[in-house]
């Protein structure tokens, strides 16, 4: 039985390999397969071409142009010229733009600081609140301002620090008229004053970004660290904040861009005055280019505009990183 | 060469063709440089051939507008109906729109070759910050004979040929016919005056810093207002500098105050911080902002719309602007009674270099909304029509007439007709005059686009009390030297 068994099986590989050169003259299944890739990815190309070209031309090509035009002295209308590198080297002599970078820094800090701790503060009280039903009204009231825009509170804000305004009203009330100033048209205050405007400072974006984090927290994990006695303000130390690093770099990366792009709050509430003290490198971008139509020099700040905020990005990451490990 | 080296050669190259490509896909690249001003008119005849739609904004002037003002305004678009009537064919649109960044949009839509055939354009923007070459240049048109208006010799002659030698740009150029005059003043709540016992507006300096004092102890804010560098200056200057004032003018060679007569004042030294009339006035300008609306003092000139507020929701005793204020508070219906007084006259009791002179009218003057400019084919790529830029002058010059100007302007009542022969409104006859007499306003600004931004940064922060004098004075050499060199520098003026 052996021996037919064994005489079809030879039988078999004998007529595969028989009809086998028959085959590799018409169909190569290597090739062929390679084919179905190229159609494959070809087929995926053509789908998320739109996306390239739109995402080339809106936002890489502008970019590509602001860098040719940093190496010109464009007026904004008529024919460019080529100043090579003229425009860089006026801009690390410019006094202007060192003020706006130096009042950027404080400006970077605060804004690092009120996106991460007031959000996620707010986030670890509603988890912790019992009822769900609860949390999500805590949720909703906090998720709210979302929709109102954010030039509403630009102004809502320009009124509150006027000398007659909430602020001042607030500090009278509670016996601290010793405290009571005009705001924003004290060199002294006025970058403070535009820095922490926005009381209680809980941005909705960052706080339910921070909320879904601990949502995301295996139950598992917490019980465990509640038998080690990580519970109340130890849970948030050593289990909360540790999870939500992930979370907090990117909050942090979105608040440094942000910073560097703080625009609204000086060109409308002081103009980035008195005098230069709110100055900032964005709100001088926009006065180069769009008021002194200087577009040229406008776009060589830009462009070291791009540089720090991409250093100081890759740095938050870094930085985050390694407290992770 | 290795195949490293070669493949640097090819990306070197593909980087320099595509820089290249896109330096000449930058806007305005591939049209002509604006070095010397185009003109239009020198020896043309209105041309008949082209036809099609003029557009116009004609700010202020609109007519049935409901967004550039509500007035229901129809002069302008009779005088459209006219020029249509004459010329088969042609209409005359105007642009219904209300800007806020007025300045920004004109360059935008300049930039992208979109500006409108005719448009509201400043003199002093024409001049300094707006690009070169966004205007024709009608000064040889103004020494033709206007057709329409054919009783004098020349159009200028119709116009008003003071206001033209006092607009011109320093290149000898005029942008834009100038038919109507602001006069500024301060408009004051007659009802808190008389809260505070003050029965008579003040004549001179002295006076208004006490009606100041008296408002703010009676526990009335006496102003609200941004003390904008800008016009400021103008009054103080042209009293402090009144005796100079003919030589200032004289520096380049032309007659009227130019872009060139002040960076060339600024580096002789005289419109600059080494002259002591320069900053005199500023301590004694102060005595008055110390006790206005602590806000403002500091606030960048834009703030004065929230300043404005304040005054019309009788917030504040006074607040200084321009003729047009009168028409906006009836139209607002402000619950309080309201008058105007001129800027009060400077003495020498009030500052050791003052003259004395009225120069009440020193801001304002050519500076309304009959004010309109025509687009280069470089702004607007319409122009590039045959024929199209000779029939838009011939409308221009059909309502450059003091006939139709005076109709035009005279329908809303806010500025004055300055026209050769024009009359005001009755409200306005009092100052009819103004426009016929010699113009003189100094002030510094011209020669650098931020230097008016600049300027008003470093006062406010010293009325502000956050600077002294001599830090305000040490930031003000440099700023205003370096302006003036770049300016002459890229004028020729050395």
């Amino acid at each position: 039985m052996s021996t037919p068994a064994s005489g079809l099986q030879t039988d078999s590989r004998t007529a595969g390999a028989r009809v086998a050169p028959a085959r590799s003259a018409a169909y190569d299944p290597r090739r062929s397969q390679r084919r179905r890739n190229v159609r494959a990815v070809g087929l995926g190309l053509l789908f998320i071409a739109p996306t390239f070209v739109i995402l080339g031309y809106f936002m890489y090509y502008p970019a590509y142009v602001a860098f040719v035009g940093s190496l010109t002295d464009w007026d904004g209308f008529n024919t460019p010229r080529a100043v090579g590198l003229q425009n860089f080297a006026n801009a690390f002599r410019d006094g202007n733009l060192r003020v706006a970078g130096l009042n950027n820094i404080p400006w970077a800090i605060g804004k690092v600081f009120l996106a991460v701790v007031p959000p996620f503060l707010a986030a670890e009280l509603i988890f912790h609140v019992r009822r769900q039903r609860w949390q999500y009204l805590y949720r909703t009231l906090f998720v709210v301002p979302l929709i109102i825009p954010g030039i509403v509170t630009i102004l809502l804000w320009t009124f509150y620090y006027r000398s007659d305004g909430l602020v001042n009203q607030v500090l009278g009330f509670v016996g601290l008229d010793a405290l009571q100033q005009p705001w924003l048209t004290r060199p002294s205050t006025a970058l403070g004053a535009l820095i922490f405007m926005g009381f209680p400072w809980v941005t909705p974006f960052n706080l339910l970004i921070f909320y879904s984090g601990l949502q995301a927290i295996p139950g598992e994990i917490l019980e465990a660290g509640a038998l080690d006695g990580a519970t109340g303000w130890r849970r948030v130390l050593f289990i909360d904040l540790p999870l939500l690093v992930s979370q907090t770099r990117v909050l942090v990366t979105l608040a440094i861009i942000a910073s560097v792009q703080a625009l609204l709050e000086p060109l409308l509430m002081t103009g980035g005055g008195p005098g230069t003290s709110t100055l900032t490198p964005i709100l001088y971008v926009y006065r180069t280019g769009v008021e002194y139509g200087d577009f040229g020099y406008s776009m060589s700040i830009s462009l070291i505009l791009f540089l720090v905020v991409l250093l100081l990005s890759v740095a938050a990451n870094r930085l985050t990183r390694s407290r992770k490990a | 060469m290795s195949r490293h080296v070669r493949r640097s050669v090819r990306t070197l190259a593909v980087a320099a063709g595509m820089l290249a490509l896109t330096t000449s896909c930058l806007p305005g690249a591939s049209s002509e440089g604006g070095d010397e001003a185009e003109t239009i008119g020198a020896g043309e005849s209105p041309a008949e051939e082209w036809t099609g739609t003029i557009t116009m904004f004609a700010q202020e002037y609109t007519p049935n507008a409901e967004v550039a003002n509500s007035y229901g305004l129809t002069a302008l678009q009779d005088a459209a109906d006219g020029f249509a009537e004459e010329h088969p064919g042609v209409t005359v649109e105007f642009v219904d729109e209300k800007f806020d960044v007025y300045t920004e949009q004109v360059r935008v839509k300049a930039a992208a070759g979109e500006l409108w055939d005719v448009y509201w354009g400043q003199w002093a923007a024409l001049n300094g910050s707006l690009p070169e070459g966004i205007a024709y240049d009608l000064a040889p048109a103004f020494e033709e004979p206007n057709p329409y208006a054919p009783e004098y010799d020349t159009w200028a002659e119709a116009m008003n040929p003071q206001v033209i030698e006092a607009t011109r740009a320093g290149s000898g150029a005029s942008y834009n016919i100038n038919g109507d005059f602001v006069t500024t003043g301060w408009y004051y709540n007659a009802d808190l005056f008389e809260q505070a016992g003050i029965t008579e507006p003040p004549a001179t300096w002295g006076e208004f810093v006490e009606l100041c004092t008296t408002l703010r102890d009676a526990g009335i804010t006496p102003v609200a207002f941004v003390p904008y560098y800008g016009h400021m200056q103008r009054h103080w200057l042209s009293d402090l500098y009144s005796d100079d004032f003919e030589a200032i003018t004289q520096l380049d060679g032309a007659p009227g105050f130019s872009g060139a007569d002040e960076a060339l004042a600024i580096g002789e030294g005289i419109l600059s911080p080494a002259d002591p009339r320069f900053l005199a006035w500023w301590p004694t300008f102060k005595q008055a902002t110390d006790t206005w609306q602590p806000d403002y003092i500091t606030a960048p000139a834009e703030r004065n719309d929230r300043a404005k507020q304040d005054f019309f929701a009788g917030d504040a005793a006074m607040y200084y602007s321009g003729s047009q204020t009168a028409r906006e508070l009836a139209s607002a219906e402000v619950p309080f009674t309201w008058a105007s007084f001129p800027f009060p006259t400077i003495t020498p009791e009030d500052n050791e270099f003052a003259s004395g002179d009225d120069t009440a009218s020193a801001v304002g003057g050519p500076t309304g909304a009959y004010q309109y400019a025509i687009s280069t084919a470089q702004a607007n790529s319409t122009m590039e029509e045959p024929g199209k830029a000779e029939v838009v002058l011939d409308w221009l010059r059909y309502i450059g007439t003091p006939e139709t100007a005076q109709s035009v302007v005279n329908e809303t009542g806010q500025f004055l007709p300055s026209f050769t022969d024009t009359e005001p409104v009755e409200d306005l006859a009092e100052f009819a005059d103004i426009v016929n007499q010699p113009w003189q306003s100094l002030y510094v600004g011209f020669s650098a686009p931020n230097l008016d931004t600049d300027l008003q940064r470093i006062f406010g922060n010293y009325l502000g009390g956050n600077i002294t004098i001599e830090q305000a004075r040490d930031e003000l050499t440099p700023l205003l030297e370096t302006a003036a060199a770049d300016f002459r520098a890229q004028n020729g003026l050395e």
